[in-house]
């Protein structure tokens, strides 16, 4: 069992693909990966903020009546997520109209992981740019480092799973997280969450949760920690930690 | 504000790796571009690099949201040899917020990248639209896109 490895070029970054195949099995392997690609381009033609002639650009100006079947999917998760978070994931809350981007990256790495599957993948990894999902054989973990919110070079921990990762942080981007203004009131000021991770079922979900965390800190530790199947782990700016007592830290 | 250039360098490898990879071409020079970078072909144009665009160029400058950055690119004989960011400037309280974090030291012990025995990071995402815009720039100076 060999791995195909593949970085793509798409959504403003970089998504990587490991497919793990047999000896026979590589050219169906680039095939699976081709599909999996024109998916995530797909997902960025028509999501994209940063054109303006995208479905999504055009749906926040109100020009379209009914959005296209992807954005009523991904605008349905978004609810979700909003109820999961007690509001800390807010895309209604954005300046300029509603912005999905929290949860996209993680729906497209799974739209991309069922592409995989499709072709006839049975075990593979998709990492949207620390976002990461996985078809895992019968019983298959992988370990994946969560990045050390100061050093670049280094881990803060490893996790050891078969289920979803998603990592939100303010290291790289300290302003990208907007805090939606009902909650607002509600932001611990003593100490400040850096980084994120949150593990569940499903990647577009624990991608939205992270962001969450990374605003509203052990009150939404605490909302993750009482919903089925999901887990979180996060770092605050005087270096304490947190985590919720099943997340699969490997040793 | 010396940790901004390596995430970007990070990003780069990645970027590099897909700008390589293509079928008779092995990369050379970087760490993540000796990975066996298959190349399915993206649903974007395909368009190989010239056979022996040679030399530097910067890209334009772009606007990421906390400033701006241009990416730098090195070539030699038709590949990359090296991707950098010799323009990146912040907001100014990005920088003071940079400038101000003392590293404080996690109770989990800090691990190293390189023995972890891991299929993966998961991390904030450090690239933007704004670096693949100015790498595509500068890699159009170059002859090479």
């Amino acid at each position: 069992m060999t791995t195909l490895v593949h970085d793509e070029q798409v959504m403003g970054t970089v998504v990587s693909f490991g497919v793990d195949h047999d000896r026979d099995g590589r050219d169906a392997a680039r095939q699976a990966v081709a599909s999996a690609c024109a998916i995530l381009h797909h997902v960025d033609a028509v999501f994209s903020t940063w054109k303006p002639d995208s479905p999504m650009s055009r749906f926040r100006r109100g020009e379209l009546e009914r959005p296209p079947p992807e954005i009523e999917c991904v605008l349905d998760l978004c609810c979700e997520a909003k109820q999961l978070s007690g509001g800390w994931f807010d895309p209604w809350a954005m300046p300029g109209g509603v912005d999905p981007t929290g949860l996209v990256k993680g729906w497209a790495a799974e739209e991309a992981l069922a592409g995989l599957a499709a072709a006839g993948v049975r075990s593979a990894i998709v990492n949207a740019a620390g976002d990461v999902t996985m078809l895992a054989e019968s019983g298959r973990t992988w370990r994946l480092g969560v990045r050390h919110p100061w050093r670049a070079d280094a881990l803060a921990c490893i996790v050891e799973t078969a289920v979803p990762v998603a990592t939100s942080g303010t290291y790289e981007r300290p302003a990208q997280l907007i805090v939606p203004e009902a909650v607002a009131g509600r932001v611990d000021t003593s100490r400040r969450p850096v980084s994120a991770t949150v593990i569940g079922p499903s990647l577009a979900l624990a991608d939205a949760l992270a962001t969450a965390l990374c605003v509203g800190g052990d009150e939404v530790l605490a909302m993750i920690d009482a919903e089925d199947g999901f887990d979180g782990y996060v770092i605050f700016d005087d270096g304490a930690e947190a985590w919720t007592p099943r997340f699969p830290f490997a040793s | 504000m010396r940790r901004a250039p390596l995430f970007a360098a990070a990003g780069a490898a990645g970027l590099a790796a897909v700008v390589l990879s293509h079928p008779g071409k092995p990369a050379v020079g970087k760490p993540t571009a000796t990975r066996t970078a298959a190349s399915p072909q993206p649903s974007g144009p395909a368009s190989g690099p010239t056979a022996n665009a040679t030399g530097t160029a910067t890209g334009k400058p772009e606007n990421y949201g906390y400033g701006t950055l241009a990416v730098s690119v090195t070539a030699a004989n038709g590949r990359i040899v090296q991707v950098s960011v010799p323009q990146l400037h912040t907001i100014d309280s990005y920088s003071q917020y940079i400038a101000q974090q003392v590293v404080p030291i996690l109770r989990r012990q800090v691990l190293s990248v390189q023995n972890a025995n891991i299929q993966g990071v998961s991390g904030a995402s450090y690239t933007s639209a704004a670096f693949a815009y100015s790498l595509q720039s500068a890699l159009a100076k170059l002859g090479m896109k």
